[in-house]
């Protein structure tokens, strides 16, 4: 019955937004009226009739039946803001320069608080789509090794993943081990994985759903394999994969789950999954592989229900490590907790499963745009204030016809907010390819900056306050005038209030500047030096192959071939490049340990390389099955185990276990980033662990000789893409991050100097407009354009040079902590690169000043005093 | 000043509401519009006519009894009111005058042809 009678009826939302709008009085009346015809027109169909209803409402939307605002207050604030955003558009249509350099200069400095916020929402979502995510948690070590140097990182060890086994208060543990992966191969098509080894409860602790497949036994048993979606679909296509045979690497495994395709918004992803007990089961024997020091790809993460319980697992935490920490002194790991949440945002760690975003640099990346943002906002609040005489009257009006000073001070940033929302569509415009940009200096770094709701929301936020920020200083001081005193002359107001802010201010954005634009030169300065450095070795038109597991023999008889290669040799790192591998070495005295840096090399290395061998000889053929005997090292390893140069040769260095005698010294050379100093090293040979070719090459076409290389490539190896690339690139990569900086930083400064001098020009023109009557009486005196220039711009200059004193020594200090500290082999910082970047300063603000007060002093005096 | 004049369809309207004593509401004056002049009317249209004579206090409105129809809403029954008759007699004097000062011969042809 009732849904019978509900059938008769015009739809309920209609129904409700006449009743919303229309004024009471009218409302029942008109009700009933469109009820009546809704009851007729309900023989054209119940359809045609809701249509109709629906169409009236909206056309009764009108003046007369509109409800008036109940409440007394609000209407007088609706008119209120109604005649603040009069007055706002119509001050901002008369100053059309004032209004131009307020919104391009907020509209610039906000793009980039508009990339900052994309970021902030972005990371802000990483890793909140698992169902647990509140109770997961993840084992943190430090590791302090004898010299007190820590490393804090995002891995542990398999001896504490173990030991972990008989601590309560968790739900689930799974251990996560790196590198899985490899080639895979079904037989009929080859496809090269990445991924991980991960342990039985993997699904247990994480959301990531299996589409095929039991969760809680997929992973269990020995070589189980879990791949994705779209792993399953490169593979297989549209062929179940489930209970397939599948090579990776050099082991089979059978597919026991396909996984949907992990998120990107997860600070670590995979294409497969490979059981961790395969991996157990393999290195059960190796002593090194359960030793609670081998703490660098593994990861234990474990899902604790009870936030008591956090606690009690780190005590228990503390006492594994104090125990193990006795045995392996002079060594020290402690392990802690780290909640999920803390993961992509929380401290810098070493070895993270994948990219995050650690909080220190989020800091960076928000602090820089915010000094800019507030650059922006000095110029809105230097000519606001500038301008306020122009205004006092309005202000004085207000207040005698009753405006309390908290509805001028509203006016004023009501105001100040339009203009913000106006930059705001500005900056969209520069947002849009700045994040392109942006997006391509990232490389792909686990951030796609996506544009969604929450972002343009935040954006708005921002826009306002931004507006709020800029209008605090000019509404304060405008919402303070007496309107007696203003209403009764001008002459009454203090005319320079503020003017020593204004004064700060401009000081201020000139430093901010100078300091940013020092910055860059310097940066620059040390990127190049950085990369044209000598290295001690040559790296010149030498160009590295990986080998990607090909035989090395084979692939170095192909390449030589090629006409333009000169010689190759082979290694198993590129110097500088990459992280060589470091193991513990030891001399005479066996409690006496070092760290040692250790490349494999081939006999041809040094001498590809232009390695100086200031003592000894160089290896020697050798074939691949014969023991290893000798080692070649740098000065620096004689030095740290104290060996006479002279008589170094064929004492016995003890590395892995192993006895091997010096054949050669080799002149000390950097073999990391310059930011870390000469270490001792290690030249062994052992053609099983070559990893690269290098390739000197003497071209006059090097695309066509490149050409012609993979085409070499090609006939051995389809499955993996040729990969190489010049020595010298591979070093300017190795300082990407310093590029990148430089890049930021420079970027930034170009920013905050347009800023700077877009509110210099402001001012320049407020003061010409104030002073034109002064400027013509005195050319009428006789004073000369040169004169004029000087009276009007020499206020500015000194600002200038106060900007000036203060930012040079500041960058000095900045650039001394930041870099110096950090990079071994710095290139000295000279007074010509600080007096380079402060001319530039210098001659942008002269520039702006100049041209109007120039433009000024050209006037035709008769023009501006035939009025008097 | 303005109000003593009345639009065309002000008239149409306020000549409706007198004929219907006490019956007038909006939904029946613009059928009876619509069946004496053939001419499709808008409720919206009548709606805001209404209205505008109200305010000009051409007319008066009180609300009906309640029934069933109408989703239970009460009519608003509408009567001419003093001033409104005023301005109807006005207007029809207006015409009657005008009417009276045509020389028969304007409309003898169109009177022929019946």
């Amino acid at each position: 019955m009732a849904s019978n009678q509900d059938h008769n009826q015009p739809p309920k939302w209609a129904n409700r937004l006449l009743e919303w709008y229309c004024r009471e009085d009218l409302l029942e009346d008109l009700q009933g009226d469109l009820h009546e015809y809704y009851d007729r027109n309900l023989k054209k169909g119940r359809r045609i009739a809701n249509l109709i209803f629906i169409i009236d409402v909206f056309k009764f939307f009108r003046s007369y039946t509109f409800r008036k605002l109940k409440n007394k207050y609000k209407m007088n604030s609706y008119m209120l803001f109604k005649n603040y955003f009069k007055t706002s558009v119509r001050s901002l249509a008369r100053n059309k320069l004032f209004s131009f350099i307020n919104i391009i200069g907020l509209a610039v400095a906000m793009s980039v608080g508009l990339l900052v916020i994309t970021m902030i929402v972005e990371s802000r979502g990483f890793d909140t789509f698992h169902e647990k995510g509140d109770h997961i948690y993840r084992v943190i070590n430090t590791r302090t090794d004898a010299r007190g140097d820590e490393f804090k990182m995002a891995t542990t060890s398999y001896f504490l993943s173990q030991k972990l086994e008989d601590v309560a208060g968790y739900e689930y543990k799974t251990t996560l081990y790196g590198g899985f992966g490899g080639d895979a191969d079904t037989g009929n098509k080859k496809l090269i994985i990445t991924g991980l080894w991960a342990s039985k409860d993997f699904f247990k602790v994480f959301s990531f759903p299996l589409i095929k497949g039991d969760p809680a036994t997929a992973l269990a048993e020995p070589n189980s394999l879990v791949i994705t979606e779209d792993t399953s679909y490169k593979l297989f296509g549209a062929e179940d994969p489930m209970g397939k045979l599948i090579t990776v690497g050099e082991r089979e495994f059978l597919i026991r789950g396909v996984a949907q395709n992990p998120p990107k918004n997860s600070h670590f992803t995979f294409e497969a999954l490979g059981s961790y007990v395969t991996k157990v089961n393999e290195n059960q024997s190796d002593p090194d592989w359960s030793a609670s020091t081998s703490m660098w790809i593994t990861y234990i993460y474990m899902t604790i229900p009870h936030k008591e319980d956090v606690n009690q697992i780190n005590h228990a935490l503390r006492q594994i490590c104090d125990t193990e920490n006795e045995i392996i002194a002079p060594l020290h790991i402690t392990s802690k907790l780290q909640p999920l949440d803390e993961i992509f945002n929380g401290a810098a760690l070493g070895n993270q499963l994948g990219p995050t975003l650690p909080s220190s640099a989020a800091l960076v990346f928000a602090i820089l745009p915010f000094i800019i943002l507030l650059t922006a906002c000095f110029n809105y609040t230097n000519l606001s204030i500038a301008r306020s005489l122009r205004r006092t009257t309005e202000v004085g009006v207000r207040k005698v016809i009753g405006a309390s000073r908290w509805n001028i001070f509203a006016q004023f940033v009501i105001e100040s907010i339009i203009i913000a929302l106006l930059a705001l569509l500005v900056s969209g415009i520069i947002y849009i390819p700045l994040r392109e940009q942006f997006l391509i200096l990232l490389d792909g770094d686990g951030l796609s900056l996506p544009i969604t709701w929450s972002v343009i929301g935040s954006f708005v936020l921002f826009a306002i306050f931004a507006g709020i920020l800029a209008s605090i200083i000019p509404a304060t001081t405008l919402s303070k005038f007496q309107a007696v005193a203003v209403l009764r002359g001008v002459s009454n107001v203090k005319l320079f209030a503020g003017l020593t802010l204004r004064k700060i201010l401009l000081i201020t954005q000139f430093s901010i500047s100078t300091i940013l634009i020092l910055g860059t030169l310097i940066l620059n300065k040390q990127y190049i030096h950085a990369t044209s450095y000598d290295l001690g070795f040559s790296t010149d038109q030498i160009l590295n192959i990986e080998l990607q597991g090909n035989n090395h023999n084979l692939m170095r008889d192909a390449f030589a071939t090629v006409p333009d290669v000169k010689s190759i040799s082979r290694s198993e790192h590129i110097l500088h490049s990459s992280m060589t591998h470091l193991k513990d070495g030891k001399y005479k005295d066996p409690l006496d340990s070092a760290q040692v840096h250790i490349n494999f090399i081939d006999e041809f290395y040094l001498s590809n390389h232009q390695f100086s061998l200031i003592a000894g000889e160089n290896f020697r053929y050798r074939p691949d099955s014969a023991e290893e005997q000798h080692v070649i090292v740098n000065e620096k390893l004689l030095e740290r185990f104290d060996i006479d140069p002279l008589n170094a040769l064929g004492e016995k260095i003890e590395l892995e276990d192993k006895k091997l005698a010096i054949l050669g010294v080799v002149k000390d050379f950097n073999h990391s980033t310059l930011d870390a100093p000469i270490e001792p090293f290690a030249f062994r040979y052992d053609p099983t662990k070559y990893r690269y070719l290098n390739l000197a090459i003497n071209a006059d076409d090097y695309i066509a000789t490149i050409d012609r290389l993979e085409a070499v490539w090609r006939n051995f190896d389809e499955l993996h893409p040729f990969s190489a690339t010049f020595y010298d690139d591979e070093i300017d990569r190795a300082y990407m991050m310093f590029s990148m900086l430089i890049k930021v930083v420079g970027f930034l400064a170009i920013l905050a100097i347009s800023i700077a001098a877009m509110g210099l020009l402001g001012m320049s023109v407020y003061a010409v407009e104030t002073r034109i009557k002064e400027i013509s009486i005195r050319k009428v005196m006789g004073a000369s354009v040169i004169k004029l220039v000087y009276l009007l711009s020499k206020g500015y200059i000194w600002l200038l040079v106060v900007a000036t004193i203060i930012s040079a020594p500041l960058t000095y200090f900045i650039i001394n902590e930041m870099i110096i500290s950090e990079f071994a082999y710095l290139a000295p910082m000279t007074v010509g690169d600080v007096l380079s970047g402060l001319i530039l300063v210098f001659m942008i603000g002269l520039v702006m000043i100049g041209f109007q007060t120039y433009r000024a002093a050209q006037t035709n005096p008769a023009e501006t005093l035939r009025n008097e | 000043m303005k109000g003593t004049n009345i639009g065309e369809f002000e008239e149409l309207v306020l000549l409706t509401i007198a004929s219907q004593i006490d019956q007038a509401y909006s939904v029946m004056i613009c059928d009876e519009i619509e069946r004496v002049t053939g001419r499709k009317v808008k409720l919206g249209v009548v709606h805001s006519v209404l209205n505008r004579l109200e305010e000009k206090d051409l007319i008066n409105s009180r609300l009906g009894e309640a029934t069933k129809a109408r989703g239970g809403r009460r009519k608003r029954f509408f009567e001419v009111s003093k001033a409104g008759k005023a301005a109807l007699i006005k207007a029809k004097e207006q015409r009657d005058q005008l009417w009276n000062t045509i020389p028969d011969v304007v409309f003898k042809e169109y009177f022929l042809q019946f």
